[in-house]
């Protein structure tokens, strides 16, 4: 389903897929996702780490476990999208403190659109 | 529960286990890694009732007795051989002497190997030979699996496949898995935790997240027996 990095927690990996998901429209607000076992079928991952997607993103109110029922969409497209630029703005801080760490003080920009033009 | 108290097997003139302390919960994948001749194939004898332990005990839900052990765990040996038997055969002896044995389960998992049950094991290729021998563990319907080697000397796309099948023909919210395997790039994502074998104790038992929140189980593990492999 996709490919996951072997440096990252898998969970966060799949439960960013699973966002992207709800902000492209692939799912729908109150749509069911699937079960635990049938998740993890599809990323081919333990049910463990499944679960742990699962729990991450309840924390980020994006679904609902209903007992016996499976796992729902509790979010719209434009939610999911705020997530997931929660996310990316937790990234970038992350990556400008590594920046700083290594002396490139508010630097960011220009080496990210340096990166983009050699490319 | 598989518990594991103060369990130590010698042998004479040969490396053993020693003083080995584990619990292992349902719900969990366990990743039995280390070097070879690390003790991780006498720890798995051990546990299924090969061996008998020098001192020391271990439980499956409570029970220690060695017999009750065979029946609660499917077990996959790193070696099997079944000269020129027909497979139907070997599938039926399993049937008749395994009441968890389940022929559908068998079927599905062989589908997916494209095995034919006409054949004689020792006309199939290495890998679908494991394949064969891994079918036959998973068709139990029990509590605890151990699969000692499932990816061992295998070409990569029948390693992808066993990986597959392992998680997906059974449901392990509620079961052990034990795996041994030196496959690290491969095992990683079938695993929940790292057990580290060696010198024939247990180094430690980590868990994988925090493994690769900081690197890949890999680098990981190279990192840890650098200098002792």
């Amino acid at each position: 389903m996709i490919k996951l990095r072997k440096d990252k927690v898998a969970y966060i990996q799949i439960g960013i897929h699973i966002l992207k998901r709800i902000s492209s429209g692939d799912l729908l607000k109150d749509e069911p996702i699937g079960t635990i076992r049938s998740l993890s079928k599809d990323y081919v991952v333990t049910t463990k780490t499944i679960q742990k997607a699962v729990d991450y993103l309840e924390s980020k109110k994006a679904i609902d476990r209903k007992q016996s029922l499976g796992i729902f969409v509790s979010v719209s497209m434009a939610e999911a999208n705020e997530i997931l630029r929660e996310h990316a703005l937790a990234l970038t801080r992350e990556y400008i403190k590594d920046l700083e760490s290594i002396g490139y003080q508010d630097q960011a920009t220009n080496l990210i659109k340096g990166v983009k033009n050699n490319d | 529960m598989i518990k594991i108290n103060n369990l130590t097997k010698k042998f004479t003139g040969v490396k053993g286990i020693f003083d080995v302390n584990l619990q292992l919960e349902k719900g969990n994948i366990y990743g039995l890694l280390g070097p070879n001749a690390s003790g991780k194939s006498t720890l798995i004898k051990s546990i299924v009732g090969v061996y008998l332990p020098t001192k020391g005990t271990i439980e499956v839900d409570n029970e220690s007795k060695r017999d009750i052990r065979k029946t609660k765990i499917s077990y996959m040996p790193d070696m099997l051989d079944f000269p020129n038997t027909k497979l139907i055969d070997i599938v039926n002896l399993h049937n008749n002497l395994l009441e968890d044995f389940s022929k559908v389960r068998l079927d599905q998992l062989l589908a997916q190997f494209n095995i034919d049950l006409s054949l004689k094991f020792k006309t199939l290729s290495k890998g679908q030979k494991m394949a064969f021998r891994l079918s036959l563990a998973l068709a139990r319907e029990v509590d605890y699996y151990i699969l000692d080697e499932p990816l061992s000397g295998i070409d990569p796309v029948i390693r992808k496949m066993i990986i597959t099948e392992i998680i997906t023909s059974i449901d392990t919210t509620d079961k052990v898995l034990i795996i041994s395997s030196h496959e690290l790039n491969e095992i990683d994502l079938l695993i929940d935790y790292a057990i580290l074998i060696k010198n024939g104790g247990v180094e430690g038992v980590y868990d994988i997240d925090e493994i690769r929140s900081e690197t890949n189980l890999f680098d990981w593990y190279v990192d840890k027996f650098g200098s002792t492999v």
